[in-house]
């Protein structure tokens, strides 16, 4: 815990770096490639710390997320792991995306994002963990930028409380060629999702999670899920993203699960550039 | 000091052709230990495959074991690798000449009878130490008012006083408002352009003084550069001094910026209008000085980077005994002094390849083709002077604010022109001659008005940034402040510096020229403007036209577009279309209108001719984009072009036709980062500055006539 806390306390003065709201490098780290969270307005939570309080089983899954087609597309390809056991938790995910011609040239810009979690329960109620990993960005041929990435939160369960708080997507700066050093999207993170109804089959969930970036702006994200006997999800939300890397965007979504597969779906709208972002995906519980 | 090493040439070296001098220089002129030599292509060969390496020693032996057995130190081009401009410079032969230092002990023609042994040397030449032809000044108060030289309107008191034959002061009346003549052209016609660049051949510039401020180009290979120093590293850091400073403020001190002086092509700072800029190569520094080698190879510099006015305020110096005079045997050193052939063949390069490109057409960007270099005739008061009296110069004599000749005036019949140079005389009233004395609103005296006040570097005689000089080295930068107000007005493709030459001496004034001590007619920057024809200018560019439909039409003054300096001149317009199915024509006196006939682009070509047949054109782009309302298949302007990618600091658009952008960049997320409008054009691109972004990739969306455009870029 002592080496947890004096790694972030090294990565924090990078994520400092005093730069305009939303103009902060690598924006892609603020995605959120889950397409049962993106449909809740991106409220889910993006921490491994609430795996010790989820069911004790594996989980492996992959997505495709077609992301701003009415702008430029990216394809996002996702697959990753996370499990539980004996009040540990871990995770490990892998992303890959790829743009659109860079104007004038054949380069292809990607970004990759590789991140691995852990987790444990301090106690009954409350569990730590974080995530660690890299990002990196090819620009154009030649041009390519990376860091390593860090996240750290505490989690509680309350009865039908889940709830964390952290700081997310800490890092080291990237360096431009002609305007200096510029620091990735970081932010303290709270957020939370309880049971609002449960009736028979019948549950409404809420979820809520609110951002303050280190550049000086803020997000909220707020976001509701219905599920039928655990069979079927229907899901709605809405980021408001003011000044940040991500701007606001309505969403809605649809998720089916039987015989241990889940396939979920999600669809962006109501936003002036991420309108017609399409995500689906594939979950296996073993 | 010693001055003049000269002659001694051997072979094929052809006489320059210097007024009045002859070829035998005494013995005791000649340096010991320093000379030029131009060799041949195998030697060239040989020393540049040693200079590759590093190596002292050549793969040729006769050259190594001549310059063993004299002791050699020291060699090197005496014209650097010029790198874009290498190969004229080897067309014109300048890469054959080295320079040389051997032992001290030999004497030059020792060194001259054994190197003349060596085959491939195909000329020795000793070297010349040059000196600044500047007389004493004491410095003063920072003022036009004081600067009788650039604008006299007789207010300012120049009375001199002196004592008669009997002992009884007489007062000496001078009201004849002797200046240059530059007064009409500001109020006219132009105060400077600052495309327009001179060469400072001189002590090095002060670039911080307050009245150069952006005036003086940075040291750099592409920049000012000084020659004293041999060191790699400070090749191009300037060692200002006073007299270089003096000799560019005149020319180039910024005026009307409510500090100081003004110099004669010094921009307009009030109107945001920038002078004529400096080039500063040092020749001298507080200590040391170059031969004239390497005041050759800053000539040539000159000419390599832009400069297309060389000012020139230095000469040989014959004082060989440094007591201020010229003995009768100095005079006769002076008398048979000649030009080195390295110096000539700098100033020649200058006159011709200055403005031009490597293929020898003038550059699209210079406003001269070929260059002048104006000298000083320096101050001995003797009929002789080198390398002033090189035909291949414009060679300027002093006068005082009486149009007098200067009592220290080189003169004769190769001096081409005068300019004020200063004559100041004693400052102390008990002496036989008192000139007014400048003084300052605390009562102190500054300076003797008759000499000329100017910008100074730091402390000059206990006074800073401002001082008094005289001397012909103030007199040359007053014609070659005169030739960059000129070249700024009348520049152009075509613009020749023998046009620019003849202008300056044809058009002075020639009322007041003494026989006796001739040093040419008085410059008169108005008189040499209104020498020859002025052809008419195209003062502003026209507008693109974009046309809505077939049918619209515009009508242009072309008098906005147009003028004649020419009193009394008239112009005549005409106008041509390159596509009359798109747009047609009609000129009336000075109106032109241009109709839309049809979709699509064109151009417009309007031509002004004045009386004595000369002529300008000027183009209008044309676009019309609907043949009428029912037209659902609008002419596609589409043609934008987009700045290289990556972007590093700004991305830039151009279009075939002006008109406003909406620019929207939006980043990775879909965040929008930088939205506004921009105007463009093909010739004038809009520049939006992406400096506040993270390196990434961006979508910029781009509107213009009615179309979107989409790109994704980088940014790094």
């Amino acid at each position: 815990m002592r080496k947890i806390l004096i790694l972030a306390m090294l990565l924090i003065p990078t994520a400092a770096l005093a730069v305009e709201p939303g103009t902060e490098a690598m924006p892609f780290l603020r995605l959120d490639f889950s397409p049962a969270s993106l449909a809740i307005g991106g409220s889910g939570p993006k921490t491994v710390a609430v795996l010790p309080f989820s069911q004790p089983q594996l989980v492996a899954g992959a997505s495709w997320l077609r992301f701003m087609p009415d702008v430029s597309t990216v394809n996002y390809i996702s697959g990753g792991a996370a499990g539980r056991s004996d009040g540990f938790g871990y995770s490990l995910d892998f992303t890959r995306g790829a743009g659109e011609k860079i104007y004038g040239t054949d380069d292809i810009p990607t970004d990759i994002i590789v991140k691995g979690g852990v987790s444990f329960a301090v106690s009954e109620d409350i569990a730590v963990g974080m995530n660690l990993g890299y990002a990196g960005q090819t620009i154009m041929a030649g041009y390519k930028t990376s860091s390593y990435v860090a996240d750290f939160f505490a989690a509680g369960h309350y009865g039908g409380l889940d709830c964390w708080v952290g700081l997310s997507t800490l890092g080291s700066s990237i360096g431009s060629e002609a305007s200096g050093e510029f620091p990735l999207p970081s932010s303290l993170n709270v957020g939370g999702s309880f049971a609002a109804a449960e009736s028979g089959k019948h549950l409404l969930k809420l979820n809520f999670a609110a951002d303050y970036y280190f550049s000086g702006t803020f997000s909220l994200s707020a976001g509701a899920e219905y599920s039928f006997a655990q069979h079927a999800f229907l899901r709605g939300g809405y980021r408001y993203g003011g000044d940040s890397v991500l701007p606001s965007f309505a969403s809605a979504g649809l998720g089916l699960r039987f015989f241990g597969v889940e396939l979920n779906a999600a669809y962006l709208f109501a936003s002036e550039t991420l309108g017609n972002t399409l995500a689906v995906g594939l979950i296996f519980t073993m | 000091m010693l001055l003049a090493l000269c002659g001694c040439v051997r072979e094929e070296f052809s006489k320059a052709p210097v007024r009045g001098a002859e070829k035998t220089v005494p013995e005791r002129l000649r340096v010991n230990g320093v000379a030029v030599i131009k060799v041949d292509d195998a030697l060239v060969e040989a020393l540049e495959e040693a200079a590759a390496k590093g190596s002292f020693k050549t793969k040729s032996a006769a050259l190594d074991n001549a310059f063993d057995s004299l002791g050699v130190t020291e060699w090197h081009r005496v014209f650097p690798d010029a790198g874009e401009f290498e190969a004229r410079t080897r067309e014109a032969g300048l890469h054959r000449w080295y320079h040389i230092e051997f032992a001290d002990t030999i004497t030059y023609t020792r060194a001259g009878e054994r190197l003349k042994k060596v085959q491939g040397i195909r000329g020795i030449e000793p070297v010349h130490r040059v000196k600044r032809t500047a007389v004493d000044g004491v410095p003063n108060d920072p003022h036009f008012k004081w600067q009788w030289d650039v604008y006299n309107d007789k207010s300012l008191d120049l009375t001199i006083q002196f004592k008669n034959d009997k002992g009884q002061t007489v007062n000496y009346q001078v009201n004849e408002g002797a200046d240059v003549n530059v007064l009409p052209i500001w109020q006219k016609y132009t105060t400077g352009s600052s495309n327009v660049i001179v060469a400072v051949v001189d002590e090095g510039v002060e670039i911080n003084h307050p009245d150069l401020k952006g005036v003086v180009i940075p040291g750099g290979e592409k920049g000012s550069k000084n020659f004293v120093t041999r060191n790699t590293y400070s090749q191009y850091t300037i060692t200002p001094g006073s007299h270089g400073t003096h000799v560019a403020g005149t020319i180039a001190a910024v005026r009307n910026n409510g500090i100081g002086v003004s110099g004669i092509a010094g921009g307009d700072y009030a109107k945001g209008i920038a002078g004529v800029r400096i080039l500063s190569c040092e020749i001298f520094d507080s200590e040391d000085g170059c031969y004239d080698d390497g005041c050759a190879a800053a000539i040539k510099w000159g000419a390599d980077h832009g400069a297309v006015i060389s000012q020139n305020s230095w000469g040989n110096n014959y004082d060989s005994d440094d007591d201020g005079e010229l003995s009768d045997e100095e005079k006769e050193v002076a008398k048979n002094d000649v030009i080195t052939n390295v110096l000539k063949e700098a100033i020649d390069y200058f006159v011709e390849k200055a403005g031009c490109d490597k293929q020898g057409n003038q550059l699209p960007d210079s406003p001269m083709k070929g260059g002048l270099v104006i000298f000083a005739a320096g101050n001995d008061g003797i009929e002789y002077g080198i390398p002033e009296s090189y035909d291949g110069v414009i060679a300027v004599g002093a006068t005082g604010p009486d149009y007098i000749y200067s009592w220290y005036s080189n003169y004769g019949s190769w001096v081409d022109i005068c300019a004020p140079g200063g004559d100041g005389l004693g400052q102390d009233p008990d002496e036989p001659f008192f000139t007014k004395i400048h003084t300052d609103n605390l009562g102190t005296s500054r300076g003797n008005i008759w000499n000329l006040f100017c910008t100074t570097q730091g402390e000059h005689d206990d006074y800073v940034n401002y001082g008094y000089m005289n001397g012909t080295s103030m007199a040359c930068p007053h014609v070659s402040g005169v030739a960059a107000l000129l070249v700024s007005l009348l520049g152009r493709q075509g613009f020749t510096a023998e046009e620019l030459r003849e202008r300056l001496i044809e058009g002075a004034d020639a009322s007041h020229v003494i026989p006796q001590r001739y040093i040419g007619p008085y410059l008169d920057a108005y008189g040499a403007l209104r020498h020859g024809n002025i052809p008419p200018f195209a003062t502003k560019a026209f507008p693109d036209q974009v046309f809505a439909e077939k049918g619209e039409s515009v009508m242009l003054d072309l008098n906005e577009y147009f003028q004649d300096y020419d009193e009394n001149d008239t112009v005549k317009y005409k106008a041509e279309s390159s596509d009359e199915s798109v747009v047609q024509v009609d000129v009336t006196t000075n109106t032109l209108t241009i109709f839309a006939t049809g979709k699509g682009m064109a151009t417009v070509t309007v031509t002004a001719t004045d009386s004595k047949n000369m002529s300008v054109s000027s183009t209008i782009s044309i676009a019309v984009i609907r043949n009428g309302p029912s037209d659902d298949s609008p002419l596609d302007l589409s043609g934008l072009t987009v700045g290289k990618q990556p972007v590093k600091e700004s991305l830039s658009f151009a279009t075939l036709v002006a008109g406003e952008l909406e620019v929207k960049v939006v980043n990775s997320t879909g965040k929008t980062v930088l939205s506004g409008k921009y105007n463009t054009s093909a010739s004038e691109p809009a520049t939006v500055d992406m400096k506040k972004l993270a390196p990434g990739r961006y979508t910029v969306t781009v509107k213009c006539f009615g179309k979107s455009h989409k790109f994704v870029v980088a940014k790094v």
